[in-house]
C-alpha cells in the first residue's frame, strides 16, 4: 500500500463483526440537497471519487451529464510512490493521478467516505487540486466517520433513489479512525466552505462543501 | 385452411473474429461484427456493427461501433452509436460516450462516461480528454518511470519505517 493513506492499527474481524454490516440503507439528506440542485435542459460535469458501480451510471444517465469515475483509494493504492529525494509532493501526485484539463470544471465531486483515509497532508493537496477544476459554486458530497474506528477501506456506495444510499461494506477489518473536526475540514479545504451537514445514526456526518 | 405458421428465417449477422492467438497491429474497418478474443492495437472502426472483446481480448485502441460488449481488457475511448456494456469481467481505462452506458457490478472502469449525444463521425478526432493510464502519452510516462525499487528509494512509509 502506499505512504499517505493512513494506516491505524486494525481491530480483529471477529471483535468488528457486528460494526460492519455487509450493507446498509440510510437516508441521505445531503445527497437529496445536491440533487435538488440538477436543473433540467442544463449538462452538468460530475467527479465520482469511489469505485464504480453501474447503479450509480444508471442513475446519472436520467440526467444530462458527463461523469468522470475515479476510484481514488484504488488508484492510490496501486500507485508506487517516489519518496520526497526524489521530488516526491503531493501535489505532484494529484496532478499525475488526477489529470483533467486546464478548462475541465466539475459541478458536483462526489467524494463518499474516500477522505477519512487520507492524512492531513494528503487531504489538504487533495483539496488544492481539486479546487483548480471546480467553479464558483461547485457541490462535494462527504462522508466523514466520527466513530472511533472505520473500515480497512471505504465503502461501496450506491445510489437508490435521491434520498437513499447503499452502503456496501468491503471489509469487516477496522482500523482507527481521525474523526476530522468541522474546523479541521475547514483548514484542510481552501476555497470550500460548509454548505450543509447532517449526522447520521451510522455515525458519519454527511456534508456538502461549496466551493467560493 | 391450414394453420401452420410461417417462419420468416431470420437474417444471420455475420461476425469476424479475431481469435486468441491473433495479434493485430493497425487499424480494423468493415462492416460487420467483430468479436476480439486476440490483441488488437489500433483502431477499430465498425460503425454499424457491434464489437465485443471477449474475456481473452486485449485492446489498446479507440473502439467505435453500433454497440460495444467489453468482457475483457480494452485501454482505449469507446464510441457507440446505440450503447456500450462492461461485462462483469471487463475492464476499461478510457472515455465512453454512448446513449446508454451499463456497468455491470465488478467491473472495472476508469474514465469518463459521456451518455448525451451521437458518437463522433468516423473521420472525426475524439476530443475526450484521456483518464489517468489511459493515453498511450501517460503510458509512455508510466513505463518510463522508474519504480521506488528500481532507483533503491526510501518509501515514506510508515508501516515500513
Amino acid at each position: 500500500m502506499s505512504t499517505w493513506f493512513r494506516r491505524w492499527d486494525r481491530k480483529s474481524t471477529a471483535e468488528t463483526a457486528e460494526e460492519a454490516p455487509e450493507s446498509s440503507v440510510q437516508k441521505s439528506l445531503a445527497l437529496n440537497t445536491l440533487f435538488h440542485q440538477i436543473k433540467e435542459g442544463q449538462k452538468y460535469t460530475i467527479l465520482d471519487l469511489g469505485p464504480p458501480v453501474g447503479g450509480n451510471v444508471e442513475f446519472f444517465s436520467q440526467y444530462s451529464c458527463k461523469l468522470y469515475i475515479e476510484d481514488l483509494f484504488e488508484t492510490i493504492t496501486s500507485f508506487d510512490f517516489l519518496s520526497p529525494e526524489d521530488g516526491f509532493s503531493y501535489d505532484k501526485v494529484f496532478s499525475y493521478l488526477l489529470p483533467y484539463q486546464k478548462s475541465c470544471r466539475f459541478d458536483f465531486i462526489l467524494a463518499w467516505d474516500v477522505l477519512n483515509y487520507l492524512d492531513r497532508e494528503a487531504f489538504r493537496s487533495l483539496m488544492i487540486h481539486l479546487g483548480r477544476f471546480s467553479r464558483k459554486g461547485t457541490l462535494m458530497f462527504s462522508l466523514i466517520s466520527t466513530n472511533r474506528h472505520m473500515p480497512e477501506v471505504p465503502h461501496r456506495f450506491k445510489i437508490l433513489d435521491n434520498e437513499n444510499l447503499s452502503y456496501v461494506s468491503q471489509s469487516s477489518v477496522l482500523r482507527d479512525c481521525p474523526r476530522y473536526e468541522s474546523t479541521e475540514l475547514a483548514h484542510m479545504m481552501p476555497g470550500f466552505r460548509v454548505a450543509n451537514s447532517f449526522f447520521l445514526r451510522n455515525g458519519y456526518r454527511e456534508y456538502l462543501f461549496l466551493y467560493e | 385452411m391450414s394453420t401452420t405458421p410461417s417462419v420468416r428465417p431470420q437474417p444471420v449477422r455475420e461476425q469476424a473474429i479475431i481469435g486468441a492467438s491473433l495479434v493485430v497491429k493497425g487499424d480494423v474497418a468493415g462492416d460487420e461484427d467483430l468479436l476480439i478474443q486476440g490483441k488488437v492495437e489500433g483502431k477499430v472502426t465498425l460503425q454499424n456493427n457491434s464489437i465485443t472483446v471477449g474475456r481473452n481480448g486485449q485492446v489498446k485502441a479507440d473502439l467505435y461501433g453500433k454497440t460495444i460488449n467489453v468482457e475483457g481488457n480494452v485501454q482505449g475511448n469507446l464510441f457507440a452509436d446505440e450503447n456500450i456494456v462492461i461485462r462483469q469481467s471487463g475492464s476499461v481505462r478510457g472515455n465512453l460516450q454512448a446513449p446508454r452506458v451499463t456497468l455491470e457490478e465488478g467491473s472495472k472502469f476508469k474514465g469518463s462516461i459521456d451518455m448525451e449525444g451521437p458518437a463522433p463521425a468516423k473521420s472525426a478526432s475524439p476530443t475526450v480528454i484521456p483518464p489517468a493510464g489511459a493515453s498511450t502519452e501517460r503510458e509512455k510516462d508510466k513505463d518510463d518511470r522508474k519504480s521506488p525499487g528500481q532507483l533503491g528509494m526510501k518509501l515514506n512509509n510508515p508501516s515500513k519505517a
